[in-house]
């Protein structure tokens, strides 16, 4: 699963999201590092639902804009979950091997 | 509608119309969204992100391309049959009443010629018409296209001249079978690319190879300026048939979009190889060719825009 597929379903576990909230989403939870463009933000909508991962949740117009928001299925919430396992997995192992870089300095690193 | 609106619309004219009709007022509202207040232009990398967007979904739109390349596909292998089953007869002739080396013989006779024995074009040409055959059957899109790309290799090195059609013959006779597997599933598709690519390779570094260290008849033909004169002879048409083709093509376009998209996926690289192999020609001839491939083009663009008509919604989510 890619950066952004991860983020997007990250977002929608709080709640149903129309395309410019993913935007927000997205930009909040990496502190405005991610921001995807809008083309590309619809292309991986696209391949979630295709995937079967997310869902419309619903249609409204506001302010004269169309809007269609989205949620996670079952399955886009169990892949979620093994995802944020996975790369916590990583973090965890990262984060020691960065720890333990420190404690013997940078000469013995490459352990 | 605002500037920046009817701008952002525009540029959703690269996508297919069922993703427009889906989804273009959903993403124009996001980017409007998104945009910073007072701005009347999308940026360039918005602009560009939503062409190559719109394009790749237009080429991954497979239920609007499938047809239309199987199409090609089967005018390709055809066409390649047909042409070999030529090459073949031709080339069971005896030389004094081969009618394509006696015509030659009366344009320039040329030593290198008598040079290739007498059962080489038998040979070459009996192996890639069973090449073609088994390819043909093969439900591997690659194995489509490399045999009949060993083929293309084998005669290039074989020689200057394998049955009276000379080397510019190759690289129609290669375009054609490799779109011929443009119909393949992905994965096999991508290997039919990979295989594309290292035959062309291949073939022109043994040109190369021939030019430089050969010593025997094909490097006295490459030394002349033949290669475009030769192209243009072995290109089978005349501007005047590409003409009743596009035609054709525009006709059946109006039928069914698909077929133009065929006709047009087979003319427009036929279509330049007659611009190059007319570089030596004079400029109304350049400017024929031009004009033919403009107007192939256009038959691609008028399918395109008529290609959605009977599409439904859902199916450019799903894809």
């Amino acid at each position: 699963m890619n950066e952004l597929s991860f983020l997007i379903l990250t977002v929608l576990a709080d709640g149903p999201q129309h395309g410019y909230g993913l935007l927000q989403g997205i930009a909040g939870l990496t502190d405005g590092a991610v921001t995807p463009q809008v083309a590309t933000l619809y292309r991986t909508v696209d391949r979630l639902a295709a995937d079967g991962l997310i869902v419309e949740h619903g249609t409204e117009v506001v302010d004269g804009r169309f809007r269609r928001s989205y949620r996670l299925t079952e399955t886009g919430l169990a892949d979620l979950e093994t995802e944020a396992a996975r790369r916590a997995a990583t973090a965890r192992v990262a984060t020691k091997r960065v720890k333990r870089s420190r404690a013997v300095g940078f000469a013995g690193g490459a352990a | 509608m605002t500037d920046l609106e009817s701008r952002y619309r525009r540029l959703f004219a690269a996508y297919p119309r069922t993703h427009r009709a889906e989804r273009e007022d959903e993403m124009v509202a996001t980017l409007l969204d998104v945009a910073a207040p007072g701005r009347r232009r999308p940026a360039l990398r918005e602009a560009g992100s939503i062409v190559l967007h719109g394009v790749a979904c237009r080429a991954r739109s497979a239920t609007e391309w499938q047809l239309g390349l199987g199409l090609a596909g089967l005018v390709a292998r055809a066409l390649a049959t047909a042409l070999a089953v030529a090459a073949l007869g031709i080339g069971l002739l005896p030389p004094v009443g081969n009618p394509i080396r006696l015509r030659d013989r009366g344009v320039a006779l040329e030593p290198a010629w008598l040079d290739v024995p007498a059962w080489t074009p038998v040979v070459v040409w009996a192996f890639a018409l069973a090449a073609i055959v088994a390819g043909a059957r093969s439900s591997w899109g690659g194995r489509r296209l490399i045999v009949p790309g060993v083929c293309a290799v084998v005669m290039i090195v074989a020689g200057p001249d394998v049955v009276g059609m000379r080397r510019g013959f190759i690289a129609p006779f290669v375009l054609l079978l490799a779109m011929s597997t443009l119909d393949a599933s992905a994965s096999a598709r991508k290997r039919a690319i990979a295989s594309v690519a290292g035959l062309t390779v291949g073939g022109w570094l043994a040109v190369v190879f021939v030019d430089r260290f050969g010593d025997g008849p094909g490097r006295i033909w490459m030394q002349s300026d033949r290669w475009y004169l030769a192209a243009r002879d072995l290109v089978p048409m005349r501007p005047g048939d590409w003409l009743v083709g596009i035609v054709l093509g525009c006709l059946a376009g109006a039928v069914r979009p698909r077929f133009a998209i065929a006709t047009g996926l087979v003319a427009v690289p036929l279509g330049l190889l007659t611009v190059r192999s007319r570089m030596l020609g004079t400029v109304e001839e350049l400017a024929l060719a031009a004009l033919l491939g403009g107007l192939a083009l256009l038959v691609v663009a008028t399918s395109r825009s008529r290609s959605h008509r009977a599409g439904t919604p859902g199916d450019a989510v799903a894809t």
